[in-house]
């Protein structure tokens, strides 16, 4: 099999996925989004499972590697946006600053603290 | 299809191409990440060619359709990366964890110290998942959805810049933690950011924007809902 139907073999899977996931979302009434009961799910399915299918593996690596492509409708929206949102703007300065890096120090802090930890008990 | 919708869409995939090939012209330079040239690229031709940006977003729609089935993709290199994580497993969880509620109870500090409305705290709170989750985490008016996406881009932007810095300063100088902390505080941005950076540890990254996405979902939906 060549590789664009197999791409397209995995993005119809994806896009399976993403309306089970749309409908998940339906029944339970939680305000998640379906792309990621999709994810949850293709997440669950492949760890019970012994390999990883390699349409799905083209197609998720195709996809992943133009995410910014998919990201300009709402990265142009928030650039014209930014002007209505004079209310917000400290809090999205504070939040954007301040709040992301103390999360990703702390997080990196923790990983790394009990990476370090597990490491001496493995030696040990 | 119209042909705005074949324009707009041709202008969107010409000026991400080019945002890219000014990336690798500028050997990686933070400053010339694809995620804020293809943007301003889009604004300059937008204003050149005499079209509303609003009516650029309009038409290029499906580009968000492909954005969900990347969110779903997202689940490969989580599964790549979960088979060869070993003792790393349980700190990158605990890791996220933190993270994942600091950025949340953070938000909601801001907000009360910055007497900032209720509503605008809510639409910033999930801030560091990824673009689609944190839209579908907000109101659906416009104003709402403008404060959750510009919390997006600031966070994605700031955590993408700063957080390799701030690692190096707090001394944590894995690169496999510092891949990881990119996906969790900057998101798909900061994927950008660890592909240019730490390529051989990208999957972490990955893993991390994901874990902080499903957190971060589950803390706004249980809590702030």
């Amino acid at each position: 099999m060549t590789r664009s139907p197999i791409v397209f073999v995995g993005l119809v899977t994806l896009a399976g996925l993403k309306l089970l996931g749309d409908a998940l979302s339906h029944w339970l009434a939680v305000s998640v989004p379906g792309s990621f009961w999709g994810f949850l799910v293709l997440w669950l399915v492949l760890s019970g499972s012994r390999r990883l299918p390699k349409a799905l593996s083209a197609a998720a690596d195709g996809l992943l590697n133009h995410l910014t492509l998919f990201l300009l409708p709402s990265l142009v929206a928030a650039a014209v946006g930014l002007k209505l949102m004079a209310d917000a703007t400290m809090l999205l300065l504070v939040s954007g600053l301040l709040v992301t890096v103390v999360m990703a120090v702390m997080g990196g802090l923790v990983m790394s603290a009990l990476k370090v930890q597990e490491g001496a008990t493995d030696d040990a | 299809m119209t042909l705005e919708k074949t324009v707009a869409l041709l202008l969107a995939l010409v000026c991400y191409l080019a945002a890219r090939a000014l990336f690798r012209l500028s050997g990686g330079h933070v400053l010339a990440l694809p995620v804020f040239v293809s943007v301003l690229l889009v604004l300059g031709a937008c204003a050149m060619l005499g079209m509303d940006a609003l009516d650029f977003v309009g038409h290029t729609q499906e580009l968000k359709f492909a954005m969900d089935l990347a969110v779903v993709g997202m689940a490969v290199p989580l599964h790549r990366v979960s088979r060869r994580l070993g003792g790393l497993l349980m700190p990158m969880l605990l890791g996220l964890l933190v993270a994942s509620a600091l950025s949340v109870v953070g938000v909601v500090l801001a907000g009360w110290w910055l007497a900032a409305p209720w509503d605008i705290t809510v639409a910033i709170a999930p801030k560091a998942a990824t673009m689609p989750v944190a839209l579908s985490l907000v109101a659906g008016d416009a104003t709402h959805q403008a404060v959750a996406v510009a919390a997006v881009f600031l966070t994605g932007l700031f955590g993408a810049l700063l957080t390799p810095m701030a690692l190096r300063w707090a001394g944590v100088t894995d690169e496999r933690v510092q891949a990881f902390a990119l996906g969790l505080s900057a998101h798909a941005i900061g994927l950008v950011r660890a592909q240019a950076q730490h390529p051989a540890h990208l999957e972490l990254a990955v893993a991390g924007m994901c874990g902080n996405a499903l957190v971060t979902a589950l803390l706004c939906s249980l809590f702030l809902g």
